[in-house]
């Protein structure tokens, strides 16, 4: 997941983690608590699926 | 009923016309690729077909390899031999074996890269001045790849001060077959938009730290050897960006089959270099010194994001 331009990060590995625990890990970057807040949010996106799983049918 | 076999020694001779024919060699490139009916479809096609095999990281059947463009041809051919009773016609006794010797100017660097190739058998295909590529063609398949030939490379020595050719590179190739050669032998003709320098080789980009880690961050350079001393070159400016972009993976253990989560890739335009850095939780349970081999991006995963001309090499850090 690509955040201005300069940074990638592994969105699947993102969307494990909470905010708090995203924002810590990735501290050493020099980016602000809003940008890292703004980045853990683009990485919980884009880890979702683009459409809902299809329930599960009766057997 | 006929009484001998005169009839059938033969067979038509029509002229062609605007036929191609070897002309002066270009460029050589070198490498097991076959393409088949659908890769020469069309021009296009080809040309890709060709440019996505030079994009292949080293070690991927079918890579090829473009070799430097040709400065001088001389025609290395041992001569065929014939004999003849003393009172019956020449006849030829062994066949002529196709060689060529060609000199091209290049650098130490190159040079030292190219004696890989010294003494082996390859397939080469010869992109000629009339811009004809020439290939092996199977006749059962229809598939065309290079023609069989032994390599050497030398030269490059000191220049005497006098004379050119003397300080170059001299490729010999020596074609193994000259049945292949003559009677397998297919051309391609590509338009004047195709010329030597389109098909270039890539350079190899080693990984390096830049400095000690700070725990689970490592700061990761990119250089390109040279053979001056004391001098490797940096891409960063060139490529740092767009590779910090592309995935790189990372594992530990037997054969470093254990992954090792990555959790980002920056740019550090400070130092040059890519910040990579591995999950906190796996990197600390790692036992102190435990080597962990970084992967880049394939030349395949760059050609594909507009990244040519490169090709990373994975780099072994050590917690």
């Amino acid at each position: 997941m690509p955040y201005k331009g300069l940074y990638f990060f592994n969105a699947e590995w993102a969307a494990g983690l909470t905010e708090a625990q995203f924002c810590e890990h990735e501290a050493h970057h020099g980016l602000t608590k809003a940008e890292l807040k703004e980045a853990y949010k683009l990485c919980k996106a884009a880890a979702k699926p683009a459409v809902p799983p299809l329930p599960e049918t009766a057997p | 009923m006929s009484t001998n076999l005169c009839a059938l020694i033969g067979g038509n001779t029509g002229r062609i016309d605007c036929d191609g024919k070897r002309r002066t060699p270009a460029i050589l490139i070198v490498g097991s690729k076959e393409f088949t009916s659908s890769d020469y479809a069309d021009e296009a096609t080809l040309y890709a077909a060709i440019q996505t095999a030079i994009n292949q990281s080293n070690g991927t059947s079918g890579k090829l390899f473009p070799f430097p463009e040709i400065g001088e041809v001389a025609d290395a051919t041992v001569a065929a031999t014939s004999g003849n009773l003393a009172l019956g016609p020449s006849r030829q006794l062994t066949k002529e074996r196709p060689g060529y010797t060609y000199s091209v100017e290049i650098g130490h660097s190159l040079f030292q890269k190219l004696l890989v190739f010294h003494n082996k058998e390859v397939p080469v295909i010869t992109l000629d001045s009339a811009n004809q590529m020439w290939f092996y063609k199977n006749s059962t398949n229809g598939n065309i790849r290079g023609e069989i030939a032994l390599i050497t490379v030398s030269g490059n020595g000191f220049e005497n001060g006098t004379d050119a050719t003397t300080g170059v590179c001299t490729i010999g190739v020596s074609y193994k077959s000259v049945d292949d050669f003559q009677k397998k032998s297919a051309f391609w003709p590509f338009s004047a938009t195709v010329a030597p320098g389109d098909f270039q080789g890539l350079k190899d980009v080693t990984l390096t730290e830049v400095q000690a880690h700070a725990a689970n961050v490592y700061k990761i350079g990119l250089r390109i050897p040279t053979a001056q001393v004391g001098a490797t070159l940096n891409p960063w400016d060139e490529i740092g960006a767009a590779v910090a972009a592309l995935t790189f993976t990372a594992g530990t253990g037997a054969s470093y089959g254990t992954p090792l989560t990555i959790t980002s890739v920056a740019a550090d335009n400070t130092l040059d270099c890519l910040t990579v850095t591995f999950d906190s939780t796996a990197h600390t349970a790692l036992p102190a010194l435990t080597e962990i081999k970084l992967i880049p991006p394939t030349v395949a995963v760059m050609a594909a994001a507009g990244l040519v001309g490169y090709e990373l090499g994975s780099i072994i850090v050590s917690k």
